[in-house]
This record gives C-alpha cells, sequence and structure tokens, in this order.
C-alpha cells in the first residue's frame, strides 16, 4: 500500500475544511517567508482554495504518487517530496516575484509522474524513444503554459490565477534530484569498486 | 380677390400646413460613432497603433455606450444600462477577465478621444474599455390606406404609416494603456411594421428599441467568439503580452494532461501489481 501518497491525499482533502485562518497560515506567502516562516516552503503544497480545488489535487497525486511510490520505492518518492517541495517554493520565489500566495498539491503530482518516469530508466531502446517523445512533448506544453501564463483552470475560484511555472519547477526538482541521487550513487559505488 | 376668398385661402393653407407637420420624416438616424468618439474633427488620420499590449490577468474591463453628439437623440440611459448588462454576462464567463464595469454614457464626452477614454478607465480602474457604438436608421412611409385619415376615426384605428427600423450594433474592444483595438463583434439587426396616426410614435419608439435589442442579441453569441479566439491568440501573436499583476495569489491545479496522466497511472498500477 503506499501509505505516503495515500496519507499526503487525505491531509489535503482534510485540510479544505479547515477554517480560512489555518490556511492562511499554511499558504506560500512571499512576505511572511521573507520574515523567517520557512515551513510555508512545505506546507503551501498542502492547502487549497476550495474543496473542488483539493479534490481535483488529490486525486491526481493520489493516483501519480502511489504509481511513483510503488515504482521507486518509499523511501525515495519521500525524499522527492522533502526536497522537491522547497525547491518549488524557491523556483517561484525567483521566477514570479509578483506572486504574493500560492496553494496547490498539483506540483508535487507532477514531481510524482517525473519520479515514476525516472524509475523505469533506463529502458530498452526501442520504449526508450517512444518514453523520451511522450516526455518532450508534455514538457514543451508545460513551457509553453508557463510562458504565456494563459493556462486556466476550471478548479480554482475567482481572483486565483493558475501558477503553470509551479508544474514545470515540480517536473525540474525532481529531474535534479534525480541526476544529483544518480550521480552520487556513481560516484560512490566508483569509489567502492576502486579499491578491487 | 375679396376679403372672404383670401381668409378661406389662408385657413386651407394652415389647415394643409398641419397636416404635413403631424407626419413624421421620412428618415430619422440616431447614431453614435467610436470613430468620431475617439479621433474627433479627424485632425490626423488614425494610424494603427504598433505598441506591444501588456494584459495582467484577471483584467479589469470596462464597457460603455459611445457617447452621441448633442441633440442626436438616442436611447434612454435605462435601456442603455439593460443592454451593457447583458454584454456584461459575455465577458463574466471567461476566467482571465476579472471584475467588468459598466460605465454610465455621462462619464464619456461627446468628440472625447483618447484623452477622455484614459481619464474614464482611470477614474474606474479598468484596462480594457468595451465601447458600443450604434447606428439606428428608421424610414417612415405612407401606405394607401393613409387617405382614410381624413376621416378622423381613421386615425386611430387604419394602420396608415409604415416603419422600417434598420440597426447596427458594434462592440470594439480597446486597450486604453497601448490605444489598440483588441478586438469587435458587430450584430445588426431590422424591425419593419405600421401603426395608426394616433400611435406611430409609441409603436416607432417599441420598434427602435427592439430593434437594439434584437443586434444586441446578435452580438453576443460574436462577442463570446471574438474573446475565445483571443484567448488563443494571446499564445501566438508577438505584440500581446500577458504578466502576472503585483500581488496576484496564484494556484497549482490538475490540468487535462495531469488527469490524463493519473487515469493512465490509475490503469497502470493494477498491470505492475500482476507483473510483480
Amino acid at each position: 500500500m503506499p501509505w505516503t501518497a495515500v496519507s499526503l491525499s487525505l491531509s489535503c482533502l482534510a485540510l479544505a475544511f479547515a477554517p480560512e485562518t489555518w490556511l492562511s497560515l499554511l499558504e506560500y506567502d512571499r512576505g511572511e517567508i521573507a520574515r523567517g516562516q520557512w515551513w510555508r516552503l512545505w506546507s503551501a503544497h498542502l492547502a487549497h482554495f476550495s474543496t473542488a480545488h483539493a479534490a481535483a489535487n488529490a486525486v491526481t497525486f493520489l493516483a501519480l504518487g502511489a504509481l511513483a511510490e510503488r515504482q521507486a520505492g518509499t523511501r525515495d518518492f519521500v525524499r522527492m517530496l522533502a526536497l522537491g517541495a522547497p525547491i518549488i517554493g524557491i523556483g517561484l520565489w525567483i521566477a514570479s516575484p509578483e506572486l504574493a500566495t500560492y496553494r496547490g498539491l498539483s506540483a508535487l503530482a507532477w514531481s510524482a509522474a517525473t519520479l515514476a518516469f525516472l524509475a523505469h530508466w533506463p529502458m530498452p531502446a526501442y520504449q526508450s524513444l517512444g518514453a523520451l517523445a511522450l516526455g518532450a512533448l508534455v514538457l514543451a506544453k508545460l513551457v509553453m503554459d508557463a510562458a504565456s501564463g494563459a493556462a486556466g483552470s476550471a478548479f480554482l475560484p475567482d481572483g486565483v490565477r493558475p501558477e503553470a511555472g509551479a508544474h514545470l519547477l515540480g517536473v525540474l526538482a525532481t529531474l535534479g534530484i534525480g541526476l544529483c541521487q544518480r550521480s552520487l550513487h556513481g560516484s560512490a559505488r566508483g569509489q567502492t569498486a576502486s579499491p578491487r | 380677390m375679396n376679403r372672404t376668398a383670401l381668409l378661406l385661402l389662408l385657413v386651407a393653407a394652415l389647415l394643409l400646413g398641419g397636416c404635413a407637420s403631424a407626419f413624421p420624416r421620412r428618415e430619422v438616424r440616431q447614431s453614435a460613432s467610436v470613430v468620431d468618439y475617439l479621433y474627433p474633427r479627424a485632425e490626423s488620420p488614425p494610424q494603427a497603433e504598433q505598441g506591444i499590449v501588456t494584459l495582467r490577468p484577471p483584467v479589469r474591463v470596462g464597457i460603455a455606450f459611445v457617447p452621441s453628439p448633442p441633440r442626436a437623440g438616442g436611447l434612454p440611459e435605462p435601456e442603455k444600462a439593460r443592454l451593457l448588462d447583458r454584454l456584461k454576462a459575455s465577458f463574466q464567463q471567461h476566467d482571465f477577465i476579472g471584475r467588468i464595469d459598466v460605465i454610465p454614457s455621462a462619464y464619456l464626452q461627446p468628440q472625447g478621444g483618447f484623452a477622455n477614454l484614459q481619464q474614464t478607465a482611470r477614474m474606474f480602474d479598468v484596462d480594457v474599455v468595451a465601447l458600443v457604438s450604434h447606428d439606428q436608421v428608421r424610414f417612415n412611409d405612407s401606405n394607401s390606406l393613409a387617405v382614410l385619415y381624413w376621416t378622423i376615426v381613421g386615425a386611430y384605428i387604419i394602420h396608415g404609416d409604415e416603419y422600417d427600423v434598420h440597426t447596427l450594433v458594434d462592440v470594439s474592444v480597446f486597450d486604453v494603456a497601448s490605444r489598440r483595438l483588441l478586438f469587435r463583434a458587430p450584430g445588426s439587426s431590422q424591425v419593419k411594421g405600421s401603426a395608426s396616426l394616433a400611435n406611430y410614435g409609441e409603436r416607432t419608439r417599441a420598434a427602435q428599441a427592439e430593434g437594439y435589442s434584437k443586434a444586441v442579441e446578435q452580438v453576443i453569441p460574436r462577442l463570446e467568439s471574438e474573446l475565445g479566439n483571443f484567448k488563443a491568440r494571446v499564445r501566438t501573436d508577438t505584440g500581446l503580452r500577458v504578466e502576472n499583476r503585483a500581488g496576484y495569489r496564484g494556484g497549482g491545479s490538475a490540468d487535462g494532461i495531469a488527469l490524463v496522466l493519473a487515469l493512465a497511472a490509475t490503469l497502470a498500477i493494477p498491470a505492475l501489481r500482476r507483473g510483480r
């Protein structure tokens, strides 16, 4: 059972019914983060703007997270969440200086999808070409959405802009973590192999 | 010519003159042109604005009727407000549009130009203004039954007068800062009918209002389609740039592709479990 994905999805749904004062303590708030409330870089992903917003993200994360946890293992999945969440927050800080507040689990859902993709790598040659092409298409769509800023969402209430850049950051964060992990893993293997 | 004959001639002339003035003019026009408003007196020929349009969603929109020149007639203000409310609903369906304000005609000066438009936009705090221009012509004709008006009773029951009302309504959406026309949506209508001399004025007023209403009905679907096209154009047109408003609220929300991936993952998990 992918407990991490299930518990995070359920937490999001439960928090959707929490009072607004609690949610405002959890959201990404640029001003408050600057004043030292660092936990918001992690907790922002659990807070949502409405129950519809929370439900759509929780269901998506549950499916993609369960697959990633099963494929990559709970340890790698938790590591991805723990490191990916603040990387997304810091990325938003740098890339979107106008963004005052942010909430949503969807960026981590994209991180989970990327982790599930990486867990299959390397693939047999005949599969890797198709997988790379599909990955490139999805990445291009995310880059286009982030660049145009024109993507819409039926789940967000009025006055809240879809932050498509967060999805791209979620993918890039996991790719970065995966590459670092593989190079560290490779160098550790190299060190243990050299004395032989 | 004796005095009695002269008196009879005068009375006849007065009576005939009175009859002639009882019939309305053959053509009555009500119009308010967006070109006359934005480029008053055509001092310099309007040139295409080349600047880049920067939109900061949710875009704040103002809707207003182009002011009519003095003594040009036109729709009463409550009727204008009712039509603008119907147009407002078309804008409300799009997520990139935020607040929408109906701007009363009193805030716009006839031939005010872009200076007046920018002043009003600042006052209402809107980024984009949809200007509704109109041109309505009413043709008045008498038919052969009009001869029965001489029976006096006929003036009340015989439909001896005909009207034909042609209306054109055009919504032009301008970016106030760059002065660029973003898109436009036209609509037209024709209302025909007849009336007796006694209720001609009342009938034609109703027909004119109906003409505006029908033209606006035609504008609404076109406006919605143009708004959709404009949203698609934002992605490709290099003259349009979308920027975020300072201090905006953002949300990470599952989109179509994420949901498809989630569905594929849901289907893949049982298959993987069986494979192990």
